[in-house]
């Protein structure tokens, strides 16, 4: 069955080369103040200067051609800078989404001039964009997104409201997926489209919605009657679902859907060998051989983009179970800290710690929920 | 030493097709003894399988402990209820050990816990040893086992000391006693991943032929996200063993770094047959819990392979004592080290 089939990387030494590279920016980053660790960093951690930086070094868009900013690496070598920033709690907020998912989408879809403007400033570290999928009565039934967009005689006319865009507030575009004629009795599938949206067009209004830790993170976007030029439309006119479901592949398949917490983990890893017994050991070896797995199945999907292949229920597969054990490495870290005393746990580490929790739940709702992403399984191995 | 993987892929096709055609059910019925149980041992031991991991010059074929594991994993997920895994370890530790090949059904008794019982014990004809840094293989017999009740496969309890070895010889300098438990870790975690397919391949199966409420269980949700469980802890487990595999088969002295890799498949493999196992039965209500219905001849050997050659308790506190005894103590250098 394809969802076992996760094919070995081959070893590359520009790979390892790559991660001392990183290693050495990442801890000089520290060093100089550049940047605490931070849990949920893809997503909690905005900061422009870092991404431009990365953006210098070469790091963004590094699958990409050249003529567009790209410096045509394997996809293994993003996955060196993904999981490195990922595991050193990097602020890479800014760039995660365009660099992930949007600009692979504009170079697949978007027109010669788009790829111009765009791709080499997102390769910069200098433009981010946003995902406008969910709706408020549109979540894990995405199919009843309600936000249209009309054709007119010069472009389109967008309208609607899109919820939950990560990063919203920082962006430049936003992909948004809206009905472009009617649905076909139930099938509601068809006419969809996606639309590549310059944020600061007249008409839209971000407006940011405070996360359970109170972190103004994600943003409600309304549209109203934006007038879009022709060229907006990414891709093409009803096929807006297969290619959101590409996107979704791009958006599932990284390593930060199990490495939320590390940083947390390696936070406390000081004091908790200060304390090592068999029950702390205990915990420290299975997560290490739940995290060694996961990034081994993590590896193979990189693997699967370089050969051209969509690898949606793979991916599927390392989200759902790779969410559901980032929940679990927290309970289990408080278990091993248990009967530490407060005074001696490293600076910084309550913090971390409660950030953690306090971001936990969106682990298992982003980007699809378990039970979604276990109908995807499911649907493979012809149960639906 | 090590086949290359054309040569493997035919080789584990002729396994399959003999473990296809011969009657397993059968000899699992009469644990893995009497004559047909002998029929099929007859069999495996003539197109050379229990010699599959021993070096040419002794007779063997050449493979590598990487190899075995992957023939191991598809004896189990014919529920194969003989010691041919087993056996091919042995024959590999004894070839580099540059001792003798006996063509015997061969066991492996734990280094580490020698109090263990001894998986394959009954079915055996001999058990290898390690103590003192000296390899032994002693003959095995009925008096000196005390048949383990309700345990697969022929395991004993060793009830009194072992005869005189008719082999043995000094172990090569890299293969420690917690070297050589890994290697029958690495086997059992290899073959928890076979078990778990079949698991799967019958979960799935049984949920869509059977109906209650007029429809087919598979399409009841609950019932998917029990399977969707399996499939993803298969799926891990798969990759687990594929990891320890290339970390053997990279370095193929055992040295720590490889044991690491082995009790992070042991570990996982061990987490996943659990779960696996307690959403198969849900699945299957009680028709899995008899005897004759053939998921137990699954599910009751990957309880028995988490315990034997340490459990995943046992090597999640060796591994991860590791990890806390280093000077700087940290996850990601080990999490991405390469193979
Ligand atoms: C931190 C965060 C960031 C996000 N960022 C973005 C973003 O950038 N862009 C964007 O478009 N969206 C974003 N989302 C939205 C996300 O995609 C949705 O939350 C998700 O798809 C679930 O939709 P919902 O929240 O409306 O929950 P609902 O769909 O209402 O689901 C609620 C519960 O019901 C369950 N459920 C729903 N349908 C079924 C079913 N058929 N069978 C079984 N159970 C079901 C769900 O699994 C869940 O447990 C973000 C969400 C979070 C939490």
């Amino acid at each position: 069955m394809r969802m076992f089939d996760f094919p070995r990387a081959p070893s590359d030494p520009a790979a390892d080369a790559l991660r001392a590279e990183l290693r050495e920016f990442l801890a000089a980053e520290r060093a100089n103040g550049g940047y605490t660790p931070q849990a949920d960093c893809w997503v909690s951690a905005a900061d422009p200067e870092f991404s431009r930086k990365m953006g210098a070094r070469g790091w963004l868009g590094m699958t990409w051609p050249r003529e567009y900013g790209g410096r045509e690496r394997p996809v293994a070598h993003r996955f060196v800078v993904t999981e490195e920033t990922l595991a050193a709690g990097a602020p890479v907020a800014a760039h995660w989404v365009a660099d992930r998912q949007t600009g692979s989408h504009i170079l697949r879809y978007g027109t010669e001039q788009q790829k111009r403007d765009i791709l080499p400033k997102i390769a910069a570290g200098e433009c981010y964009t946003a995902i406008g999928m969910s709706e408020p009565q549109a979540g894990s039934d995405l199919a009843a997104i309600r936000t249209a967009a009309r054709r007119t005689s010069d472009g389109w006319v967008l309208s609607g409201r899109k919820i939950w865009s990560t990063g919203a507030h920082l962006a430049h575009y936003m992909i948004v997926l809206a009905r472009t004629s009617p649905a076909e009795g139930r099938n509601r599938q068809v006419g969809l489209s996606q639309f590549l949206v310059d944020l600061s067009l007249p008409g839209i209004d971000i407006s940011g919605i405070r996360d359970l830790g109170g972190t103004p993170h994600f943003n409600e976007t309304l549209f109203e009657d934006v007038k879009l030029p022709a060229d907006a439309l990414l891709g093409e006119e009803g096929n807006g679902w297969a290619q959101c479901m590409g996107e979704l592949t791009l958006e599932r398949s990284g390593p930060e859907r199990f490495l939320t917490s590390l940083s947390v983990l390696e936070k406390a890893m000081p004091v908790l060998a200060a304390h090592a017994d068999d029950r702390r050991g205990g915990e420290i070896g299975s997560i290490l051989a739940n995290l060694r797995v996961l990034r081994r199945m993590s590896l193979g999907i990189a693997e699967m983009l370089e050969r051209g292949e969509s690898p949606n229920t793979a991916a599927a597969v390392v989200k759902e179970m790779g969410n559901r054990f980032e929940n679990d490495v927290i309970a289990r870290l408080r278990t091993m800290l248990s009967g530490i005393p407060r005074s001696e746990w490293p600076d910084g580490l309550g913090t971390l710690l409660r950030d953690a929790v306090l971001h936990l739940p969106s682990n298992t709702l982003r980007g699809g929920t378990t039970e979604i992403l276990r109908g995807i399984i499911a649907r493979e191995m012809g149960m639906r | 030493m090590a086949l290359d993987q054309d040569t493997l892929g035919q080789i584990a096709q002729g396994l399959e097709r003999i473990l296809a055609d011969a009657p397993l059910e059968a000899v699992d019925h009469a644990s893995g003894q009497g004559a047909e149980a002998d029929a099929v041992w007859a069999v495996l031991s003539q197109n050379g399988f229990p010699a599959i991991a021993a070096g040419e010059a002794q007779g063997g074929f050449g493979g590598s402990i990487a190899d075995a594991a992957l023939l191991a994993q598809l004896t189990a997920r014919h529920a194969l209820a003989l010691p041919l895994a087993d056996t091919m370890l042995v024959m590999n530790v004894l070839s580099q050990a540059g001792l003798d090949l006996p063509q015997l059904k061969l066991a492996l008794a734990d280094p580490v816990e020698p109090g263990a019982h001894l998986a394959h014990a009954i079915q055996a004809q001999a058990v290898l040893t390690l103590a003192h840094g000296q390899l032994q293989l002693a003959p095995l017999s009925r008096e000196i086992l005390t048949v383990q009740e309700r345990m697969e496969d022929g395991a004993a309890a060793l009830s009194g000391p072992l005869p005189a070895p008719s082999i043995e010889g000094p172990a090569p300098n890299w293969l420690t006693p917690i070297g050589l438990r890994a290697l029958g870790a690495l086997i059992r975690s290899a073959q928890m991943a076979g078990a778990m397919q079949a698991v799967l391949d019958l979960t799935l199966s049984y949920t869509q032929e059977r109906e209650q409420f007029g429809r087919p269980l598979a399409k009841f949700q609950a019932i998917q996200h029990h399977l969707s469980d399996i499939a993803c802890e298969t799926a891990a487990s798969i990759a687990a063993v594929e990891l320890a595999c290339d970390a053997i088969q990279a370095h193929p002295e055992c040295p720590e770094e490889g044991i690491e890799e082995i009790a992070i498949a042991k570990i996982r493999c061990g987490q996943a047959a659990a779960q696996v196992a307690a959403c198969a039965h849900q699945a299957h209500g009680a028709m899995g819990f008899t005897r004759e219905y053939k998921l137990g001849r699954y599910t009751r050997r990957l309880w028995q392979w988490q315990d034997e050659f340490g459990s995943e308790s046992e090597w999640s506190v060796w591994l991860g004592s590791r990890v806390l005894a280093d000077d700087e103590p940290a996850l990601w250098p080990r999490i991405s080290r390469s193979v």
